[in-house]
């Protein structure tokens, strides 16, 4: 978690990820079609990921609602776009705003239980969003799915790729700075150590509830721009496969770091389809593989190569000294 | 004139009355000592007024304010402060963030805030330590933190529960000297927990005595060290008799 503390003069960062975006930004000019695809899908799990990763990494707070915000997003920007014509642009921010919403009531219902009855309570909620969905069907189309408009203009992958990039970097810069304020202090003592917190003067329900609100928000917006790309809103987004796909990104990557979801969305995101004969056994693989690595390496891929490289820096002072 | 008031604080773990009808208070400005045999209800007895666990019966006063019930952040606002027997570092977070928590919210400046927390960690000799993480200080720094933190939070009254174990003398002197320095310089009134009984006796100006729940005695460090109860309670009846 060393990224998190505030930098003194570390250039490294900003330079890996100007690097990071030239590189992106070239992807419609080098990639096919299918590639393109595959890049925009992943930016949506990198959004997902990494706004989860500051709810569960950064607070320590397992929800698994977050599926569902990304739901209630594409949701309502859908709706109001396929059944009232209202601009999706418009609807964007108010898929954002309901799942801000949402999350407050939600988090403010079951974030003082903490702990596992979060995760219970999140996980409900989940699978009420489910079946309402599923089940309203004249305003949901239920599993059929619902025929959604582009963003704005004519589809195109290009566009909408330029799209999700600007939008990711949005929320990481966001995640970013917030990590490196007082806020995202706040955010780690809660987590260290609510009871020594809460001694030091600080609001635990409200520290814990800001992160909810926020990382919902952050759910809601990936969710309604990836519903408006696919063109098609199914129960899929709020899926519990989805949810536990996001948990598999963010902890393969690294739980906690900032890094770590970002890798882990866009290397789960690139491998599954290469190995997407299996068909839904990929799910299961990730799962089981997230398993594993919360055993063996809680920090994930990122946190051992970070682990590795300071030691790395570390070793030739520490000959030094002796 | 007092600057806490207790009276009849009350609290039951499941069949354990852990503190029965307990009332005394604290004065303004003094350093007064808490001691009682293991078990007694003395760390029981900082939770509840610090707001760690909620008062169920009984009033708790702080400068003239009822604060029994409220959380243990708006409890820290008003001024109490507290550190913890068993050590509570923020593990993963270098020893300047640590205190630097306890002034958010606070509206002060960063540069001011980093340069305060600084002073506070010289203070309980953790210079040099600012950015190591808590969790790998040893027990007698994780102690000094603690105090760090607590005084950052710029208390009126704090609690101190066992900061003295592990020392050495000349650690030991240094510590005391310390805490009359906190007294004396940043006036703030301490309430504290000690087993090491010459430091306790020697520092405090009173003493309170807790035996299972019930405060048994209070005093000048002389006279509660004569007192019948208080033998009794730590040597049991033979001694005071004999």
């Amino acid at each position: 978690m060393s990224e998190a503390a505030p930098g003194k003069g570390n250039l490294a960062g900003p330079v890996w990820a100007a690097l990071a975006l030239a590189v992106f930004l070239t992807f419609p000019f080098i990639l096919d079609q299918y590639w393109l695809h595959t890049a925009i899908v992943g930016l949506f799990y990198v959004m997902m990921a990494s706004s989860w990763n500051l709810l569960a990494g950064f607070t320590g707070q397992v929800s698994f609602a977050h599926a569902a915000f990304a739901g209630i997003g594409a949701y309502t920007s859908g709706i109001l776009a396929a059944r009232f014509g209202l601009p999706p642009l418009v609807g964007l921010p108010l898929g954002a705003l309901l799942a801000a919403l949402l999350g407050l009531g939600l988090g403010g219902l079951c974030i003082r239980m903490g702990g596992i009855y979060l995760s219970l309570t999140t996980l409900a909620f989940s699978e009420i969003l489910r079946l309402v969905i599923n089940n309203e069907y004249q305003v949901t189309r239920g599993t059929m799915g619902l025929k959604v408009p582009t963003l704005f203009g004519a589809y195109s992958k290009t566009t909408s790729f330029y799209v999700m990039l600007a939008a990711a970097v949005l929320v990481l810069a966001l995640i970013r700075w917030i990590l490196r304020s007082d806020l995202g202090l706040s955010f780690r003592a809660v987590q260290n150590d609510e009871v020594a917190a809460a001694s030091l003067g600080l609001p635990v329900v409200r520290v814990r509830l800001t992160a909810f609100v926020i990382s919902s928000a952050m759910a809601g917006l990936a969710g309604s721009l990836y519903g408006h790309y696919l063109l098609l809103i199914t129960p899929h987004i709020p899926s519990l496969d989805l949810m536990f796909l996001v948990l598999a990104m963010t902890v393969i990557g690294g739980l906690g770091t900032f890094v770590g979801p970002i890798f882990g969305a866009l290397f789960l995101e690139a491998l599954s389809e290469y190995i997407r004969v299996w068909g839904e056994f990929h799910v299961l693989i990730f799962g089981l593989v997230a398993l594993g690595v919360a055993r063996f390496a809680p920090v994930g891929v990122v946190g051992l190569i970070q682990g590795w490289l300071a030691a790395r820096r570390a070793g030739p002072a520490a000959e030094e000294n002796r | 004139m007092s600057l806490l008031e207790v009276r009849g604080a009350s609290k039951r773990f499941g069949g354990v009355q852990a503190l029965a009808e307990v009332s005394f208070e604290v004065r303004s400005g003094e350093i007064l000592g808490l001691i009682g045999p293991n078990g007694a209800g003395k760390t029981t007895l900082f939770h509840l007024i610090a707001g760690t666990v909620p008062c169920e019966r009984g009033e708790i006063i702080f400068q003239g304010r009822p604060i029994a019930g409220l959380p243990a952040h708006r409890i820290c606002r008003l001024g109490l402060a507290r550190t913890f027997q068993i050590v509570r570092p923020f593990g993963q977070m270098t020893c300047l963030e640590n205190v630097l928590v306890a002034f958010l919210g606070r509206g002060l400046d960063k540069a001011e805030r980093a340069a305060r927390a600084g002073e506070f960690l010289a203070l309980t000799g953790l210079a040099g330590k600012e950015d190591v993480p808590a969790g790998r200080l040893n027990l007698i720094d994780k102690k000094r933190l603690e105090l760090a933190r607590a005084l950052a939070t710029g208390p009126r009254l704090l609690l101190l529960d066992e900061v003295l174990g592990g020392l050495n003398s000349r650690e030991m002197a240094e510590a005391l000297d310390l805490m009359r320095l906190i007294r004396d310089r940043f006036q703030v009134t301490i309430f504290w927990i000690e087993h090491v009984m010459g430091a306790i006796m020697r520092l405090s100006e009173r003493i309170l005595v807790l035996d299972q729940g019930r405060l048994i005695c209070q005093g000048p460090p002389e006279q509660v060290s004569r007192d019948r109860r208080v033998i009794e309670a730590y040597l049991g009846e033979q001694h005071a008799q004999g």
